[in-house]
């Protein structure tokens, strides 16, 4: 049985100007200790995704319309708020994208830190506080006894993020979900950001859901990689597997126009023309078709659904391709044409 | 209406500002569009301003009216309470003494006398112990109130705006200079000064002689020098803010004169929250003129504004009787119009947004 | 710390050197004396009271004798023993014009808890009425609780507190007698009052705690306390409610002021004998010295509370620094 298993999830905005479908259908398993990398481009839905599965969106004005969200066996949309708290913070850890405002301005460090041992291990106070400074030491922070009694805004950004993984780990949870957890950084501390979640990861056998838009990141990091288009999941498989040979022609577009040092400045970087769907006013049909360069008429009419990658499909391509599951019709063609260029 | 995402609903995010900063310059022009509808959407706003409308307008035609004379009193030593209008609608028993009025509210009363003669409303909110008409009272003392807010409007508008923005848009040092006057005057207890000066101007002169300012002139002078500098402090604040906005150094860049910038960038920028800040300054100037006029320092009889109306109704309640109409008209009249214009200025202030823009 | 305190002070005697200054000019400008009233005085003992306040004095020895123990003599050196007063500076407020026999210190001891009395109820309601209206508003935003409490505040907010008195004296001192309807001496004389002088400004705290409150609770540091298990109740009352009450705290300084303000107008219509009817009663008699004194009491009154503001400001929010804007 996986750790994490989400099927079906779909959730939607009510705003003043009518319903938002922000999610269409989302779907992961999670094994113990596993990787799992979520991409796509910022508005398809990772973050509604990643949150609606701890419900931890405002409701309202966000719903939660269908899904099951089944950790460790249990339908974390079916339990109490009562059971629900005793998951979250406990086996079940967020870093969010913006360490800034994600820590409480007005609460030290510590005090922050504490307060899920507080909560669910009932820890007297000080053995709190030791733990906490252990938690910071382990995530590379210096001084860990002094910071404890800082205030976020008297760390750097970089530190700040750090001290919101400890505060994730710091209960040894089950599953880290990490959205963006970089991208409100500098870049020179990103690598050493994710280094720290690779170890405390292997450390502690913590499963990792991590969300981001570097695919480059991606392939070193994951095993297993899902791609999200407009509210729905379009593709999943192994990372290397995915990166060297999309199924899907979003993926593909997605991938292309990753820069490299190897890109020539003469060559524009290629860009996914025209631009992501109005969730607002979705589609009849597949949602990348108005931007695809394999798009057929067939494809604005009906909307493909997440399907394994027949090995037909890819044997007729030319390549093997195992554990891959498309949301697209024409995946045969894209593949054919990624192998040939 | 445009589709696209208010910021602060959404996640932030790269797409929301992309597709946010392509909205804004679009929207610009039909912002105003935008706040009417939105306005017009909301029925606290629309009758609001009926209401308001419906008071400016009767307060200046109040002198056509076929209502008794505020001023003409019946030496009745007793209230009389309210009669109903379907009970007695008129009475044949106009007294056309005003005291003293200007040339234009003198004309229009004699326009009045040759239209209805005689005839008047019956006593449909009742009378005070002096016997004058609390109606007719009520709708001559709108004036003062109107009038001490279009003062004060007027004042916000020129020296207040004048002053945030020359501060905002002046080197630090002269805008130091500025502000700080605007801390000094506000730190300063003026209500209590207020009350030093009106008083004396109060006290009758010592030599019998007419005092060189009127009362209702310093009165005036006075509303008008206090309700300008919240408005000077806000104004100074958007146009600080607005002169480092993207937009505004972009428009630098490109080589746009100041003159320009000022009109296209700083003016409908600073204009909402000018309004909101007027539709804030208004309720508080007219409470400003009933408390000086309920504590008898304001205008002086036979002149008669709302707080002198409340301050009667407040003498007129006592255990022995009851004269309720009395404190009701005036309290439901002046409750009426600050709770109108509080509202109006609630749904100004979402129409136009000004909450997100000032952050 | 210490250097913020020092600015304040400075601030303070400035603002309070501009009140005495501004007053006396305002005083001396109006043409007659404070006495002036008194017609029927004999010229000889109209004399006698000029040389007794100093009257005869011209106008920069008065304002002198006023600011502080300063007393020149008529040769421009120090120590004029039999000045009356001792200027404020030494804490003296002077005599009372119009109270002949008793100093303004002596009138503003007897009256200051009185009103301190009624300011306190009134804030007392405005924080009780506005805090839990603006809670309840705020966690359940969108019911008919919440839409009752906002227009309550409303209502509060466009109604000013004389007619609030005159409405509340009619319906519960009146109408139905549980209250005194005016007077001094009990604490069931202090409710109405109170109530009718702290309801505008528990309508605007009201508004201020909700609206903050909504602000705080939708931040992203909300989302962390809620993904690390804390249960709401806590979240609400560790995480949102310092930062919802910055707000709060930063209106207190301004409503202690409108307070002070009010009073004049309510210990009116109660007839309460505190410090603001004094102050209505110096002002309309001319009392120029009891008019000053309770001024000056206020602006000070005020102005400790704006630095106690500030303080507690600065101990909620770290990220606050006391020294960078005084
Ligand atoms: N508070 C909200 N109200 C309405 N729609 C929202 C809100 N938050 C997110 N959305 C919708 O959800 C979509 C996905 O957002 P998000 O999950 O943040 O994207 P990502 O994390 O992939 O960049 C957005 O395109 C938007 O339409
Ligand atoms: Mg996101």
């Amino acid at each position: 049985m996986s750790l994490l298993e989400v099927r079906n999830l779909r959730v939607s905005f009510a705003t003043p100007r009518g319903s938002v479908q922000a999610v269409e259908s989302f779907g992961v398993s999670i094994d113990a200790g596993e990787t799992i990398a979520l991409v796509g481009e910022s508005g398809s839905g990772k973050s509604v995704s990643a949150l609606a599965l701890a419900r931890l969106l405002p409701t309202p004005p966000a719903r939660i319309e269908t899904g099951e969200v089944l950790f460790e066996g249990r339908d974390l949309l079916l339990l109490g708020e009562r059971e629900l708290q005793r998951v979250r913070g406990k086996e079940l850890g967020f870093v969010f994208q913006d360490p800034t405002s994600s820590l409480h301005p007005l609460m030290t460090i510590g005090e922050q830190l504490e307060e899920a041992l507080l909560v669910h291990e009932r820890l007297p106070r000080t053995s709190a506080r030791q733990r906490a400074e252990w938690a910071l030491a382990e995530v590379g922070i210096a001084e860990p006894k002094a910071r404890l009694t800082a205030f976020p805004h008297q760390l750097s950004g970089g530190m700040r993020q750090r001290v919101m993984i400890a505060m994730a780990l710091l209960t040894r949870p089950k599953l880290l979900i990490a959205d963006e957890p970089t991208t409100a950084l500098d870049v020179t501390v990103q690598a050493s950001l994710f280094a720290l979640l690779r170890k405390v990861q292997r450390e502690h056998g913590t499963a990792l859901l991590l969300i981001t838009h570097d695919l480059a990141l991606v392939s070193t990091f994951a095993r297993r990689t899902l791609v999200m288009y407009a509210g729905a999941v379009v593709e999943s498989g192994l990372t290397s597997e995915l990166v060297a040979r999309p199924a899907h022609p979003y993926t593909r577009a997605l991938l292309r126009s990753v820069p490299s040092l190897s890109t020539s400045l003469d060559h524009a970087l290629p860009v996914i023309p025209g631009t992501p769907p109005d969730p607002a006013h979705p589609a009849l049909g597949c949602a990348f078709a108005p931007r695809c360069e394999f798009a057929l008429t067939a494809c604005h009419q009906r909307r493909p659904a997440l399907v394994a990658l027949s090995t037909s499909a890819s044997g007729a391509a030319g390549v093997r391709v195992y554990n891959r599951r498309v949301a697209c019709t024409e995946s045969e063609r894209a593949l054919a044409a990624e192998v040939s260029s | 209406m445009s589709t696209s995402p208010r910021k602060g609903e959404w996640f932030s995010d790269a797409t929301f500002e992309r597709v946010a900063a392509q909205f804004a310059v679009e929207q610009v022009p039909n912002l105003w569009a935008d706040v009417r509808r939105r306005l017009a959407a909301r029925a606290s706003a629309r009758w609001s301003l009926r209401w308001l409308l419906a008071l400016v307008l009767a307060s200046l035609i109040v002198p056509l009216l076929p209502l008794p004379s505020p001023a003409a009193m019946a030496l009745d030593k007793q209230p009389k309470p309210p009669v109903a209008p379907w009970v007695e609608p008129f009475n044949e028993r106009f007294e056309p003494y005003y005291g003293e009025l200007n040339p234009l509210d003198r004309a229009l009363v004699s326009v009045r006398q040759r239209a209805f003669g005689e005839k008047q409303t019956g006593p449909w909110l009742g009378t005070d112990a002096k016997g004058r008409d609390t109606l007719a009272r009520i709708l001559w003392g709108s004036r003062t109130s109107l009038l001490v807010a279009l003062f004060a409007a007027l004042t916000s508008l020129t020296i207040g705006v004048a002053w945030g923005a020359i501060a905002g848009l002046a080197r630090s040092r002269v805008d130091n200079a500025m502000m700080r006057t605007v801390d000094v005057l506000q730190s300063l207890p003026t209500i209590f000064l207020v009350i030093f000066l009106l008083s004396f101007l109060n006290a009758p002169s010592p030599t019998g002689a007419a005092r060189s300012v009127s009362r209702e002139t310093v009165f005036f002078l006075v509303i008008g020098a206090v309700s300008w500098l919240p408005m000077a402090r806000v104004v100074r604040g958007q146009v600080l803010a607005l002169r480092s906005a993207a937009f505004v150094e972009s428009a630098r860049t490109q080589g746009a004169s100041t003159g320009w910038i000022v009109r296209a960038h700083l003016v409908p920028n600073v204009l909402p929250i000018v309004l909101v800040y007027l539709t804030l300054t208004l309720p508080s100037v007219i409470l400003y003129e009933a408390f000086l006029s309920f504590l008898g320092l304001g205008v002086e009889a036979p002149n008669v504004s709302w707080g002198v109306l409340a301050a009667d109704g407040a003498e007129a309640i006592s255990p022995l009787a009851t004269f309720w109409w009395l404190p009701l008209g005036p309290a439901l009249a002046m409750g009426a119009t600050l709770l109108a214009l509080g509202l109006l200025g609630d749904a100004l202030r979402d129409a136009l947004d000004v909450k997100r823009s000032e952050a | 710390m210490r250097r913020f305190l020092l600015r304040r002070l400075a601030w303070f005697a400035l603002t309070v050197w501009a009140v005495i200054t501004i007053s006396f000019v305002l005083m001396r400008s109006v043409p007659g004396g404070p006495l002036s009233s008194d017609r029927t005085l004999h010229p000889s003992v109209e004399a006698a009271v000029n040389a007794r306040y100093h009257l005869d004095w011209p106008a920069w020895r008065q304002y002198l004798q006023t600011l502080g123990p300063l007393n020149l003599d008529e040769h421009g050196l120090l120590g004029d023993r039999s000045a009356v007063f001792g200027g404020i500076l030494a804490l003296d407020l002077g005599p009372s014009l119009q109270h002949r026999d008793v100093s303004v210190n002596e009138i503003v001891a007897q009256s200051l808890p009185v009103s301190a009395a009624l300011g306190v109820t009134a804030l007392g309601w405005a924080l009780l009425l506005g805090l839990a209206g603006g809670l309840v508003s705020a966690l359940r935003p969108g019911t008919a609780l919440d839409t009752t409490a906002r227009v309550l505040s409303t209502l509060g907010l466009s109604l000013p507190n004389f007619v609030i008195a005159s409405l509340l004296v009619l319906a519960l001192a009146v109408a139905l007698p549980i209250f005194p309807v005016a007077g001094w001496g009990s604490p069931a004389h202090l409710v109405l009052p109170g109530f009718a002088l702290g309801a505008p400004f528990a309508a605007y705290v009201a508004r201020l705690f909700r609206a903050g409150l909504l602000e705080t609770l939708s931040q992203d540091c909300i989302r962390t306390a809620r993904a690390k298990g804390v249960p709401w109740r806590a979240i609400v009352l560790r995480h949102a409610l310092p930062g919802a009450l910055v707000p709060v705290i930063s209106f207190l300084g301004p409503a202690a002021a409108g307070i002070l303000t009010g009073s004049l107008v309510i210990e009116r219509i109660f007839t309460i004998p505190g410090t603001g009817s004094h102050f209505v009663a110096g002002a309309l008699n001319r009392d120029y010295a009891l008019a000053m004194g309770v001024t000056l009491v206020y602006t000070v009154a005020v102005y400790a509370l704006n630095v106690l503001v500030d303080l507690a400001y600065a101990l909620i929010d770290p990220r606050v620094e006391l020294e960078k804007d005084a």
